[in-house]
């Protein structure tokens, strides 16, 4: 027990360390770096939402910065193709005329992938990360190379500017472990972020992590036990969002076509976890499961063609399923 | 030996909490709800009285389901789960006690993270108070019960007036009258339906047949009948019909029905001329048309095929055509002209009387010679007088079965009335003789 209760203040000591070394230059968005952790902690990916120039690319530069991680930014564009992002066979010739074809790596071959404004490739680009974010392994032709670990994927997305994009299909967005909102800073926000960008000295971060770290964090996250009571919580909650089962509420039965699946559900209790360990905590509450509901759930919930038509926020119904689902009972 | 940790003792005491604040609310409960059956009781009793018997049933069933309620109450489980939720909602414990009990329960969840929880649990658990979590609930409804404990005891002690009881015996007399129905009324308003709805004349032979006893009983009724009648018979003498075929007999007042006789009866030919020299013909009572056809009240002669009209009280109640068909009986087998001799009423009761007092003697053993020997001393004795009013009730319960019976036709049933009127109303007369006799 002394060496979990070890494991757990290092967990703890090492994530508020990069969570202050991404402070100093990325000024609020707590809930959204906090996201990015976990999803860098749970082995999954996360797709960050935001209007141009709140810093979502500079976070994720910042983040690659704090953590001693290869770094890899893929613009996308819409003749962007997946050989630019997995690599190629390329002709070499050897001095002595012989040719030869070695595979070249593309950008993906990294720990931290950047894929900027990923909904303006097409979705055959697009779909070239769906081996990487899920198998962790690239493959070409005969040939599959895994990927190094940690292993993350940061997807930004504007949601405004949608003339020329290519919205990601369900199975694209279900591998990603959190959908993440950048709000518009604050006043006190904008004064901060002004303050640290006009000066002469740009904060600067130290690298505080590196991959042998975070894969012990990772094996600590995965240690802490959940009882039955609330992983069927998790569960319930996710069933909510499919119209056809009995939790689901109002809002689900008249504007979800599909609720989410069973990477949902794994989402929600790694990310739990993390925040009992955050919260000093060895045991997974329901609070937890709620607190990541948001994020785990929002891009996996599929409107249907009213909830289109009426413009419905994901956010809005499983708000409402929260509201009214009950909590932790006997199993 | 290291002691597992548990979280359990908490829930436990919990668990008692929460039991003993439902003990305390079930027996605040039962004592509500006896004491107000209890008041009611008590201030039923202040203005009525009642029997202990009443108390007793009434109090009884209260009592026990009362007791069988608060029995299902303190029976329903309490989950020690629903104990680690409310410890956890009522500390933020962020489900610390609920996720440890589970793991208690389920130890092949075994493990170091798992050992650290459930300590870190039972540490927290130690630290938790359950007077705070689950404090003790004054109960509900404690001054209702109070109140009607206090009333309850305040009726049976203090005088109250039983202004209600007067009331109460009011009412039961009334009730008592309302159950009873008066039998005269009744009788009265059958026998006025009935006369609207009979056609005497189309069915005087049934009334005949029902009127007329069989030519056995005849004879022999009709001599008791004269034995009988003669006291009261005597000087009357038979009118007779002028035509020979009819005969009306009709009461004129009160007065000259003393005396009389009231029903029709078949007599013995052989005896007609002897009540016939005895009796003096009463104008007002019958009339004759001077045929040589000899009409009266204890021994009548009709020529069959002939309409018969009877009027008792100054009342036409009934007129029959008598047929051959039906008074074969009194056919002669000489090709005699046919009569009928009609004895007085007396007959028929004396007849109904013989019957019923057979149908007494049939269970007995009719071989035993003691019992013929009283019989023949009683027949001997009595000689077929029976005193009137002794038959007068059987009368009034045959009266009743027959008008009640499916069997009497609705047409029929004023003859029948009318025949047990007759009865009653000789029973009168001759009770108002014996009442002038000193």
């Amino acid at each position: 027990m002394i060496e979990a209760e070890k494991q757990i203040s290092s967990f703890q000591d090492r994530f508020r360390a990069v969570q202050n070394e991404i402070g100093k230059v990325i000024v609020g968005n707590d809930d959204v770096i906090e996201g990015i952790l976990i999803a860098l902690l749970a082995g999954g990916h996360a797709l960050l939402e935001g209007v141009p120039g709140l810093g979502k690319t500079k976070l994720v530069h910042t983040l690659a910065d704090v953590l001693h991680l290869d770094f890899h930014r893929i613009q996308f564009t819409p003749d962007l193709m997946p050989a630019d992002i997995i690599g190629t066979n390329v002709v070499h010739e050897t001095p002595d005329g012989d040719r030869y074809l070695d595979f070249q790596r593309g950008p993906i071959f990294a720990q931290i992938i950047l894929a900027d404004e990923i909904n303006r490739a097409t979705p055959k680009t697009q779909s070239a990360l769906l081996e990487a974010m899920q198998e962790n392994s690239v493959s070409v032709g005969n040939d599959t190379f895994e990927l190094d670990q940690p292993f993350l994927v940061l997807a930004t997305q504007n949601p405004l500017e949608m003339e020329g994009t290519y919205p990601l299909p369900e199975a694209q967005l279900d591998r990603f472990l959190f959908k993440l909102k950048l709000e518009f800073p604050s006043v006190d926000d904008l004064h901060e972020i002004i303050d640290r960008t006009t000066q002469v000295e740009a904060p600067q971060v130290g690298r505080v992590l590196g991959g042998e770290e975070i894969r012990e964090m990772r094996a600590t996250v995965r240690s802490v036990p959940i009882a039955r009571p609330i992983q069927d919580y998790a569960i319930r909650l996710v069933l909510a969002t499919h119209p056809e089962f009995d939790e689901a509420v109002e809002e689900t039965r008249r504007y979800v076509r599909y609720g989410a699946g069973p990477r949902a559900i794994q989402a929600l209790v790694l990310a739990g976890k993390i925040h009992a360990l955050m919260d000093d905590r060895v045991h997974v509450s329901a609070d937890d499961i709620r607190r990541v509901a948001l994020p785990a759930m929002r891009h996996r919930v599929l409107l249907n063609f009213e909830g289109e038509a009426d413009r419905v926020d994901p956010d809005t119904i499983l708000q409402a399923i929260l509201d009214n689902l009950p909590g932790p009972r006997e199993n | 030996m290291s002691v597992r940790p548990s979280v359990t003792p908490l829930l436990r005491a919990l668990q008692a909490r929460v039991r003993s604040n439902v003990l305390r609310q079930e027996l605040v409960d039962v004592l509500m709800i006896i004491s107000a059956s209890g008041l009611l009781l008590a201030g039923w009793n202040a203005t009525m009285p009642l029997s202990m018997g009443v108390h007793w049933a009434w109090l009884l069933p209260i009592i026990a389901m009362a007791g069988v309620r608060a029995a299902t109450r303190l029976r329903v489980a309490i989950p020690l789960w629903k104990a680690a939720r409310s410890a956890d909602e009522h500390d933020a414990l962020q489900d610390e006690i609920i996720s440890a009990y589970w793991f208690e329960r389920h130890p092949h969840e075994d493990g170091t993270w798992v050992d650290l929880h459930v300590s870190r649990a039972q540490h927290t658990a130690s630290g938790l108070d359950p007077q705070r979590i689950v404090p003790t609930k004054k109960p509900n409804r404690m001054g209702a019960a109070a109140g009607c404990l206090l009333g309850a005891v305040a009726l049976v002690l203090l005088p109250v007036p039983r202004v209600f009881e007067p009331m109460v015996d009011r009412l039961g007399e009334l009730a008592a009258e309302f159950a009873q129905p008066d039998s005269d009324e009744l009788l009265a308003e059958l026998q006025e339906t009935t006369e609207r709805e009979e056609d005497p004349l189309d069915e005087l032979d049934r009334q005949d047949r029902l009127m007329l006893p069989e030519p056995d009983e005849q004879e022999s009724g009709g001599q008791n009948a004269l034995e009988e009648q003669e006291p009261a018979g005597e000087g009357e003498e038979p009118p007779e019909d002028p035509e020979g075929s009819f005969m009306e007999a009709e009461e004129g007042d009160e007065g000259e029905q003393e005396g009389e006789p009231q029903e029709m009866q078949v007599d013995n030919p052989e005896e007609l001329p002897e009540s016939e020299g005895e009796q003096e013909p009463d104008p007002n009572e019958s009339q004759q048309d001077g045929q040589g056809e000899s009409t009266e009240e204890s021994g009548q002669t009709l020529p069959a095929g002939e309409e018969v009209f009877l009027q008792q009280g100054g009342e036409e109640i009934e007129q029959m055509e008598l047929g051959e068909e039906e008074v074969g009986h009194a056919t002669r087998e000489g090709g005699e002209e046919l009569e009928l001799e009609l004895g007085e009423l007396e007959t028929l009761e004396v007849q109904l009387q013989r019957e019923l007092l057979a149908a007494e003697d049939l269970p007995e053993d009719p071989e035993d010679p003691a019992e013929e020997e009283k019989e023949e001393l009683v027949t001997k004795a009595e000689d077929s007088r029976i005193d009137f009013r002794e038959v007068s009730r059987p009368n009034e319960a045959a009266l009743q079965d027959l008008l009640q019976s499916e069997s009497v036709p609705w047409e029929y049933r004023q003859i029948v009335l009318a025949y047990f009127k007759a009865l009653r109303e000789r029973d009168n007369q001759k009770d108002e003789e014996e009442g002038k006799r000193p």
